[in-house]
């Protein structure tokens, strides 16, 4: 068979009526962005449910609960009388954070003995913790600048310089390429990147290893044609569904589309070609099918979590870092979203040629083997036949 | 065959014709608790790279370039000496976040004017932006509140502690239930093993139920009921021994608080085993070869995690993922065993096991009902 004809042979099985595996290759990646899209279509984590107990009763304390009640981050869902109601709501997971204010909380600070107030958190998930930690530094420090102006223009200062004295030094925060740190942007891409080369695993996964059973085929067809064959159309495939649910991403997610779009098919064709090219080896090497599709079962959920997608690489271990720089997703995740939000990613050109060329790697290595194997089972055939 | 018959085969295939079961359900959620330790070892994001640009270059201005430097969230990799260079710096990602300090920052400063000193971070990352713009605001705060105290001492001649009470009288104390310091490890770890866990279980039992499809004469006298019944009870003990050594490990290898009783953990794995044994028992019912069975629950995995409100909470997803959520076993364990393991308690310790359990019963239930169905099929089919 010459190239043509085995590439016809794959895409008649790929697209077959009974089973058309090939679909998958689309509608996985499609699945996942529309059910992550979905689940992260709030972006930030608003309404924390918060329990007040306030000890003091005056106007003071219940302008700093007002406060929280203002603000967006929380939702007040009681204010309790006791430290044992605080404690029970906290328990019961009814609120995940309780500020608790103090007795003499005004008077302390109008007699300039300064007061604290105190902030419980359930840090089970850390993602609560973090969003309440920030936004109780901001709540509070505002309050502590505006009650300490007053206290100043108490001691014969003017409003304006006794803020200026309250607070010296202010902080402006300007947060680039998401400026609302929201979760979609952050992460859809990247999980999209995963349910594609999930996809590629399953369906890629099974090509070579079928043909072990049946050599009889490819009598006379060099090795490096049949994966030649078998690796041409499923990567056009690939390269279509990473489009379709970039487009789905950023249409109907609101992803941000900064890169141009050269760059963004060149990362995606260097990518399915290295993940195509590691479900041909996989494929190669195990036994049967379904071992084909289970040996990269280890490797789905830490191919994204050790791909710096979420936790970064500068947060990890030299074993970690060297883990990591073995997962597809490593060269992929990350360079997609900045390519996304920022329109540049400085790895860009390291990363494409990196996947291209492990990529082709793999390829030669999976033709060897497959011909070596090849030769093996068919000297066995041939010696079990005169006996 | 009777049930018992059929158990005591059962564990044969288990253990020696088709070892692999036993290293799903063994291996899997060792492996990943294994993988995932190491890799959140380091707890919590230290030593993020950032730049200074400092326009001001006095004493005043390099003691906050200091205050940044000695904290061990940030690790300053270069001074920028100009607008250009510092954005550059985080265009090429040599730094994650930059530290710009004005022009007569410390005469402003200092002469009550009060000035502004400009973070900026990079939002791609968010689990980076919220360590940069945490840790900046305690320090900055920190330095205003200390440069405060001393204009207050200076210009309206207070004394120091009055001064400094004067300035910050609102303060706060923070404390963290559950897992005082964040740490990404207690935090996310478990999560991971459990998903595994859910894997292993799920190939484990989809291999057992998947070869009788191929040789249905061995069983042809035992009724329906009796052989998932014989099939499952190895699987759902193998699993709750795999799910205790699992947590062992945890506990005893990577510090994993284990703050949970044996009496509540065992009660929500027995149930979650029950219904994952009887979840992935009804697919592969369901799917009419292995290959099929592998990858439906493959493409189940991240989704299923995810999905899970085990980091992205339930109560910030809309309602197809609430929906989708409620439907998964997942969702009704893995939050649970982290809540069990770090607070001691959940408050959904019984309401969850009753709903896998009911879910066990019913998904044990329909595939009762469809292996006969699905048997006879393939038999037809075969003829």
């Amino acid at each position: 068979m010459n190239l043509r004809n085995i590439m016809q042979e794959e895409l008649k099985t790929l697209f077959q009526r009974k089973s058309p595996v090939g679909l998958l290759l689309v509608a996985i990646p499609l699945l996942y962005s529309l059910i992550f899209g979905f689940a992260y279509s709030r972006n930030v984590i608003k309404y924390v449910p918060a329990v007040i107990y306030d000890q003091d009763q005056t106007a003071i304390s219940r302008s700093l609960a007002q406060a929280y009640i203002d603000s967006e981050r929380y939702q007040i869902v009681a204010q309790v009388t006791t430290q044992e109601e605080m404690e029970e709501l906290l328990r019961e997971n009814k609120a995940l954070v309780a500020i608790a204010i103090p007795p003499k909380f005004a008077q302390n600070i109008k007699l300039g003995m300064a007061s604290e107030i105190l902030l419980v958190t359930n840090a089970t998930n850390n993602m609560f913790a973090n969003s309440v930690i920030s936004s109780s530094q901001e709540i509070i420090q505002t309050f502590s600048a505006a009650s300490s102006q007053k206290l100043l223009e108490g001691l014969n200062q003017m409003p304006a310089p006794a803020l200026h004295a309250a607070a010296p030094v202010k902080m402006g925060v300007r947060i680039i390429n998401n400026p609302t740190t929201s979760y979609t942007n952050f992460m859809l891409a990247g999980l999209m990147a995963n349910g594609l080369q999930i996809a590629i695993l399953l369906v890629a996964g099974t090509l070579i290893a079928k043909e072990y059973r049946r050599l009889s085929r490819w009598e006379g067809t060099s090795a490096t044609a049949i994966v030649l064959g078998k690796l041409l159309p499923c990567w056009a495939f690939s390269i279509m569904a990473f489009l379709i649910c970039l487009g789905v991403v950023t249409v109907c997610f609101g992803v941000p589309f900064r890169a141009n779009l050269f760059s963004i098919i060149g990362l995606g064709s260097a990518f399915t070609f290295l993940v195509i090219n590691l479900s041909f080896f996989f494929s190669a090497i195990t036994r049967d099918e379904v071992s084909a599709l289970q040996v990269p079962l280890l490797y789905i959920m830490p191919g994204l979590l050790f791909s710096g997608l979420s936790w970064p690489q500068l947060a990890m271990n030299q074993f970690s870092q060297t883990v990591s720089s073995l997962m597809p997703l490593t060269y992929m995740a990350d360079t997609l979203r900045d390519l996304l939000l920022a329109g540049y990613s400085p790895v860009l050109l390291k990363n494409l040629l990196i996947m291209l060329a492990s990529g082709s790697g793999l390829y030669l290595l999976t033709t060897f083997t497959f011909s070596q194997r090849r030769r093996k089972i068919q000297n066995q055939t041939s010696k079990e036949v005169p006996a | 065959m009777n049930v018992w018959q059929i158990c005591k085969r059962e564990i044969w295939h288990m253990f020696i014709t088709d070892r692999r079961r036993a290293i799903f359900l063994f291996g899997a959620s060792l492996a990943y608790l294994i993988l995932f330790s190491l890799l959140y070892g380091t707890h919590t994001i230290k030593s993020v790279p950032v730049i200074v640009y400092d326009e001001d270059q006095t004493q005043f201005s390099r003691s906050l370039i200091q205050s940044f430097d000695d904290s061990e969230r940030f690790q300053i990799v270069g001074y920028a000496t100009t607008q250009d260079d510092m954005e550059q710096a985080l265009r090429e990602k040599e730094a994650y976040a930059a530290v710009h300090i004005p022009q007569k920052f410390s005469q402003d400063a200092k002469s009550g004017r009060s000035s502004t000193v400009l973070v900026i971070a990079d939002g791609a990352n968010i689990l980076i932006t919220s360590t940069v713009t945490t840790a900046a605001q305690e320090i900055i705060a920190d330095f205003s509140q200390k440069t405060g105290t001393l204009l207050t001492e200076t210009n309206l001649e207070q004394l120091s502690p009055a001064a400094q009470h004067r300035v910050s009288p609102v303060d706060f104390h923070l404390r963290v239930l559950n897992n005082p310091t964040q740490s990404y490890l207690s935090f996310f770890v478990l999560g991971l093993a459990m998903a595994a866990f859910q894997q292993g279980v799920f190939l484990a039992v989809g291999a057992s139920i998947q070869s009788e499809y191929h040789r249905p004469e061995e069983l042809k006298n035992a009724r329906p009921w009796a052989v998932i019944t014989g099939k499952l009870l190895p699987y759902w003990l193998a699993a709750t021994l795999a799910f205790f050594l699992t947590i062992s490990v945890a506990i005893q290898f990577f510090a994993i608080p284990g703050q949970a009783s044996l009496t509540s953990l065992f009660l929500l794995s027995a149930t979650f085993i029950f219904a994952a044994v009887g979840f992935g028992s009804l697919i592969a019912a369901l799917c009419n070869n292995e290959l099929n069975f592998t990858r439906i629950s493959i493409a189940y995995t991240v989704p299923a995690f995810v999905l899970s409100g085990y980091t992205w909470p339930q109560e910030a997803m809309d309602i197809i993922g609430q929906t989708l959520s409620y439907t998964f076993p997942l969702s009704y364990f893995s939050s649970t065993v982290r809540e069990l393991m770090l607070a001691g308690y959940s408050p959904y310790l019984y309401r969850n096991s009753l709903i896998l359990l009911l879910m066990g019963v019913a998904f044990i239930a329909v595939a009762i009902l469809y292996y006969p169905r699905r048997l006879k099929q393939l038999q037809t089919r075969e003829m």
